[in-house]
Formats: structure tokens, sequence, C-alpha cells
């Protein structure tokens, strides 16, 4: 099942999507928004519900929103991709690169992403974005899918110049609507193997980035139990899981994303996250 | 004026903290603002103030638990290696661009909150520092008006987690735990704290000092750190930005002067105000 924030007629819903359309929930139930949705765990219900509905808005109708609109914490896990018959060496990393994003550093979908006026290497990172369903600490890794509603998609797009001034790289993942998610989330049981996803980064019709999941370093149980050992993760939290090779930045020259071109980003069976790239 | 957020007779709200107690002003202002960070959205801090004047207090200032000076802030961003004695002395030359990273609302505590010792390390250390609260919502200002975009300032402990902040090449990891840090514990607004480049900030533990330092030794000031943010970022107001801390941290002494359960941290900043914590058993 996708479920979906969007603005109708200056109004915040959300909603599942269905026949092109989106089956309203938020005059079906009593949760304010989809954040209060999962995790009043009404997953089956908004299901059950939208089965014997038909859309009440077409999807051309829409202003897309985050599919939750207000996350409390947004966690970005970096240099995630090995290489197909890469060998790590030394086993590869020992820890996971961890650092949190706030919303306001991403667009949603169909918004334009936003070439910042200090740099030009605006570049993109097509990644999975695991969204939580249930509040958790110190989760075990083999129950850590347990508390997952589901997966969308994240652009958590870099200014690549930025990142390397200081000794941490906030600044240039921290840049004003430089990332995007959406277009919507699907539920965890549309997808049975976290290690069969393939991620399609394409840029005016070119294709970037084109990697399995299969190539992950720190597995999605694993990061979620890694972090839930120093924070609660709350229903609405995001993570976005890395980006497989292909960034502008590995061209030779780099091929940033410049003002009016158009990236889509794809993995099945979530959907396609596209956004125009404007500049500031 | 100084401003906090506080739980008291069941009900969240905000007010003024005199030396005598609380004036109350949710709801109180002509635009019927319930938080403080309302109160900087509608830009009506002069309002307040005139209320201010001429109210008697509604509470003594032990009947209310203090919250985070702004409960909800959007973002908080903090300054690592800041304060230039700190950073010669442990020998590396002085940064050309700041360190900044993130840290979410969760992590800290009020004043006289209790923080939590770390159930995975040992390695537990607190960070004094200043901490600038924007009013105004700011992007690509210059550093000439940055102060105009601040509300006031507030005292924060970065509390700070160390074998985490090297598990793996970011620190957010160490500087994101629960309940690690405190803030607090009120906003001293921009007119009483004075100038944020000449701020006296001292650490105690269990009453032993531990940090004395001046922001007059920051490396990046106050109005460099908005003015450098606001490139990337809108800042909005009850954003926070924490400064960096003065030589004196517990991993800088042989051996580490680590937290444990049972501690009491005092911080306290010159014309701000002393934020209080304890640490308990996680």
């Amino acid at each position: 099942m996708k479920l979906i924030s969007y603005r109708h007629e200056g109004r915040e819903a959300y909603g599942v999507v269905k026949d092109g359309g989106i089956v309203d929930m938020t005059a079906r139930l009593d949760h304010p928004n989809l954040k209060h949705a999962i995790a009043g765990l009404s997953i089956n219900e908004m299901e059950k519900l939208a089965a014997g509905a038909d859309p009440d808005v077409g999807l051309d109708d829409i202003e897309y929103m985050f599919p939750i609109t207000s996350p409390e914490k947004i966690f970005c896990i970096g240099r995630n991709y090995r290489a197909y018959h890469e060998v790590l060496e030394d086993g590869g990393p020992k820890w996971p690169s961890i650092f949190p994003r706030f919303a306001s550093g991403f667009a949603p979908h169909g918004e334009a992403i936003i070439q910042p006026a200090v740099s030009e290497q605006l570049d993109y990172e097509g990644e999975i974005g695991v969204i939580i369903g249930k509040s958790g600490r110190h989760i075990p890794e083999e129950k850590a899918l347990d508390y997952v509603a589901g997966y969308t998609i994240i652009n958590e797009g870099s200014v690549r110049d930025w990142q390397t001034k200081g000794t941490q790289n906030c600044p240039g993942k921290n840049f004003h609507r430089s990332g995007a998610i959406g277009p919507w989330m699907v539920s965890r049981d549309e997808i049975d193997d976290l290690d069969a996803l393939q991620i399609k980064t394409s840029v005016g019709g070119e294709t970037r980035q084109d990697g399995g999941s299969d190539m992950m370093i720190f597995k999605i149980p694993f990061v979620i139990s890694h972090i839930s050992k120093f924070t609660w993760l709350e229903p609405g939290d995001m993570i976005a899981t890395g980006s497989p090779g292909g960034s502008a930045i590995e061209s030779n020259p780099p091929k940033w994303l410049k003002p009016g071109e158009e990236i889509s980003i794809n993995i099945d069976p979530i959907g396609t996250l596209t956004n125009p790239v404007e500049a500031e | 004026m100084r401003l906090a957020s506080f739980w008291v007779s069941g009900h969240e709200g905000f007010g003024a903290v005199t030396d005598n107690g609380i004036i109350e002003l949710t709801g109180r202002l002509s635009g019927r603002q319930q938080t403080l960070r309302d109160v900087l959205e509608a830009g009506v801090l002069e309002e307040a103030a005139q209320i201010t004047a001429d109210a008697e207090v509604d509470y003594a200032l032990g009947e209310v638990e203090w919250r985070l000076p702004i409960p909800d802030p959007e973002k908080i961003y903090c300054v690592g290696q800041n304060y230039a004695a700190h950073i010669t002395e442990m020998g590396y030359e002085l940064p050309e661009y700041p360190s900044i990273f993130a840290r979410f609302p969760r992590t800290f505590v009020p004043h006289n909150g209790s923080m939590i010792m770390p159930s995975h390390s040992g390695h537990f250390d607190y960070e004094g520092e200043m901490t600038i609260v924007i009013g105004t919502e700011a992007r690509h200002v210059s550093e000439a008006d940055a102060l105009d975009y601040v509300a006031g300032y507030t005292v924060c402990n970065d509390g700070s987690v160390r074998d985490w902040q090297k598990r793996g090449p970011q620190v957010a990891p160490g500087k994101n735990w629960e309940f690690s840090g405190m803030l607090g514990p009120w906003i001293t607004t921009s007119d009483e704290a004075g100038d944020p480049g000449n701020m006296a900030v001292k650490t105690w533990v269990n009453g032993e000092l531990r940090q004395d330092g001046n922001t007059s030794d920051l490396v990046f000031s106050a109005s460099y750190l908005v003015s450098y943010i606001s490139t990337f970022i809108t800042l909005m107001p009850g954003d926070m930005i924490t400064t960096g801390s003065p030589s004196g941290v517990a991993v800088a002494f042989d051996p580490p002067k680590w937290l444990k359960p049972g501690d009491h941290v005092e911080i306290e900043i010159e014309t701000v105000g002393k934020l209080s914590g304890d640490v308990i058993e996680g």
C-alpha cells in the first residue's frame, strides 16, 4: 500500500494511493496526519478502508508533501555502499557514518531543488528512506524491522565543497532544499527482500546511479539497532540509508546538478521521486 | 528580560523570570500566543516587556518545573572547537571554518533536570557553552547585521559521549544521546545580556570549577556564526546555535574526569543565567 501526504485546495490531507488517485484518510480516521496514523498502527485499517472506496482526488490535482510532514528526526548514513566486486580492505568500516538533517534541507516531490548561490557543487544521492512506525530504544537487530512502518525515496542532496569546510559535513548536508523526499511511502509489507532493491537515478534522462541494495555495508536492521542505542526512535522518524556509486562528484569532470535539469530517482516498488533544479 | 518555558499547575506555559518570581505570559499578549516560540515568530518581545513591567509575579521560582526555553525548536546547531586557547593547548591549529553539527532537542534536559548516564559508555563529558537564540527569520544575513536577528542567549551543556563521537567519521552519535545535555534555564534577551563577545563561561562539577572561559576567546564569534549558518539554511525564530566550549572538559584531564551518576553539573554565563542538572543511572 502506498501512503501519501498532500495538499488539495489549500487543505493538508493524507491517504492511500489507488488507481491514479488518492482515497482520503483524513476524513475517515481520527488521526490528524500520517505520522499519527502509522503510530496508531492504523495501516491495516487504512488498507480496509481504501479497498472499498473510490479515489477522492486525482494525483494530478494535488501538491505533494513529505510523506511525514514534520518528522522529529532524520538521520542519514554516509558511505554505505560498496561497488560491485569491490573487496573492502580490513573488512570495511567498523562503524557507520551518521549525521542528522532537518526537514527544511529537503523539497517534496515535484518541487524545485535549489542550486545555491554560493556553490556550483550541488550533488544528488539516491537512497532508500526508512520510516519508523513504532517507538523504540535499544532495539535488537533481529527485531528492528518490526519498528518500520515503511519506506520512501530520499535524494540526500549534498553541496560537496561545503561538506569539507570544517571537520563535520553538516553545512554541506544542510543546504536549504538541497535534497528531496517522496513521493509517498510504501508500507513495509510491499517489500519482501530489502537486499533486492535497485536504486536508479537519472538526470535529464541520463542514468547516473544504478545500484542494488545488496551492496549496502551496514544493513537496515543494524542501522536501526545502532541508532536506537543512543536515542529513542519515534514514529515518523526517517533514516536515509546511503547511496550507491554514480554521484556527480564521481564523474570527471563532475556532473553537478544545474538549473533547468530534472532529476528522477526510481526504486521499485516504492516509486519515482522527481524534482526540477532551480537556481537560488 | 528573562523568558522561560515551564510546567505549572498542570499546564504548559511561558513567562518572564524576575528575582521575585515568575510572571506568566501564556495567552496574555494581544496575539494570545501560547508558546515562547510563537512570541518570537510574532515579533512581540516589546509587548511582553511592557506587560511584564506592570505585572505582579504569579509563581515563586521554586513553584515551576522548567522546560527547555524553546521546547520544540526547529533546529539546533552546535559548534565544536571554537575557543582559541583550548585549541592551541590541544596542539591544533586555529581552523579556517567552524565545525558545525546538529543535535535534536530531545538530547537535552531542562534546568534542574536529570541527565541520563549513557548505558553503553563510561565516557560521558560536559561542555559549558553560550547559546544564541534566533528571534527573526535569517537567510544570507551579513556579519554586521547578524545580531539584529538574535532574540537573546541561553546556557547549554553540549554533553558528549566521547567514545561514540569517534564511531564513524561524524560526531553525531556521540552528540545525540538521549538526555545527555542541558539547556536553559531561560533566554536572556539581547538588551539585557549585553555583548556576546564578552561573556564569562564557568562550569562546576560537584562544586569544583572545571571550565573558566570567556566568549572573547571565540574563534568564530556569535555574529560570524549566525551569518555563516544563514548562508546554507534559513534560521527560524527559536532556532539555537551553541557556540562551543572552553578548556577544562572531562576528557582533557589525565585521567579523564568523566561524569558519573550522582554528579551535579552547573554552568553559569555572566549576564545570562546559571543552568544546573544532575546525572542519574541509565
